[in-house]
């Protein structure tokens, strides 16, 4: 009985909801309390990734500010040079292949196809949120708040979180 | 026979001063691409599989990372960033730092030596793939230096980077685990400073 306890209060100690939260200021400006935080995106990571170009394009379309003219290297990226070097499809691997070419390519592939599948079973749930963050002296920064979570997340209960991270942020002058 | 022993003598030398001009390994690859004399990113690749680099992945990235921003630095650029394939499992554009890379990438680690990966008690899963730079010679990410922060994208600092004690961390515990040879050894100690 007192094995089955212990076993028991393992198994709810790895169930237990773990989260991480990563957040950053893309123009490392100082943002005191009179700072005005407006939310562009929340969602899972997979599907920032797949609008993060259009988020950007409208961004710098509606802006007045420094961000309209500055340099928005998400988009200079998807089509230049690094981009063309990363290997794309379900192979996992985050770069080039300088020396197994295709071969060792394809191995990869196979072997993350089946690696895939196992890890979509037990993977972590991860979202993003985005904002633009304006200071009391009107500079601008994005601020990108990455959730992961071992259990999914409400939209409501996601955002809260990110924008809380995002607000301690926000220093007293 | 003094031809011979002549011969033997010179050949001795031939050996020794073969190594002399030798670079020391290094753990992994990095490979500079510059643009019209300007350095436009370094790539970090691999294999690290080899009997003489038995030194983690993640010692070997924080050594790796170091290394490219001391040259960052050398060529006055102040941020770099890195780009990696997060749709299929890279590293997220918003980790920034080597302290944000371990618990992202291995929730599970503990600590700075080799074994210490995945000896942790996080239940979130290991993520990146960096293991897949044990696997073949691949260029997993690459360093893009800038000279001012991007409005769209963060970068990491690279003063932040040369004086993160984390990083630090890592590079004392690959020469404490013994995982490099003398020469390697050398080399960490060159631009390491200790």
């Amino acid at each position: 009985m007192k094995k089955f306890l212990i076993f028991s209060a393992l198994a709810i100690a790895a169930m237990a909801n773990e989260v991480q939260v990563f957040t950053s200021n893309t123009m490392r400006i100082e943002l005191d309390n009179d700072s005005k935080i407006e939310k562009l995106f929340f969602g899972k990571t997979k599907e920032f990734y797949e609008k993060q170009g259009e988020i950007l394009k409208d961004l710098q379309k509606n802006s007045t500010s420094a961000l309209a003219t500055g340099t928005i290297a998400t988009l200079q990226a998807s089509s230049g040079e690094i981009a063309k070097n990363i290997v794309a499809g379900g192979s996992g691997a985050g770069g080039v292949d300088t020396n197994g070419g295709l071969i060792a390519i394809g191995a990869m592939v196979a072997i993350a196809g089946g690696k895939a599948l196992f890890d979509y079973a037990r993977e972590d749930h991860e979202y993003m949120m985005m904002s633009k963050a304006i200071n009391s002296k009107g500079e601008e920064t994005l601020l990108y708040t990455l959730i992961v979570a071992n259990n999914s997340l409400e939209t409501q209960e996601g955002e809260e979180m990110a924008l809380g991270e995002q607000k301690k942020l926000l220093k007293d002058k | 026979m003094g031809k011979v022993v002549l011969s033997v003598i010179l050949a001795i030398i031939i050996i020794f001063m073969s190594g002399c001009g030798a670079k020391a390994p290094r753990p992994m690859n990095m490979v500079e691409t510059s643009i019209k004399g300007k350095i436009a990113n370094i790539a970090i690749a691999g294999t690290i599989n080899s009997d003489k680099d038995k030194a983690s992945v993640l010692q070997n990235t924080a050594i790796q990372i170091k290394e490219a921003a001391n040259i960052f630095k050398e060529n006055g650029y102040s941020y770099f960033w890195i780009s990696s394939n997060k749709k299929n499992n890279g590293i997220p554009l918003n980790i920034t730092d080597m302290k944000g890379l371990v618990s992202y990438c291995y929730p599970q680690s503990k600590g700075f030596h080799a074994d210490d990966t995945s000896a942790g008690s996080s239940s979130l899963e290991q993520k990146c793939n960096l293991e897949l730079m044990k696997n073949q010679n691949t260029t997993f990410y690459e360093l893009v230096p800038e000279e001012k922060p991007l409005h769209d994208k963060p970068t990491w600092s690279v003063d932040q980077v040369l004086a993160d004690e984390f990083i630090e961390g890592f590079i004392k515990a690959a020469i404490e685990d013994g995982k490099y040879e003398d020469k390697e050894l050398k080399f960490i100690k060159t631009y390491q400073k200790y």
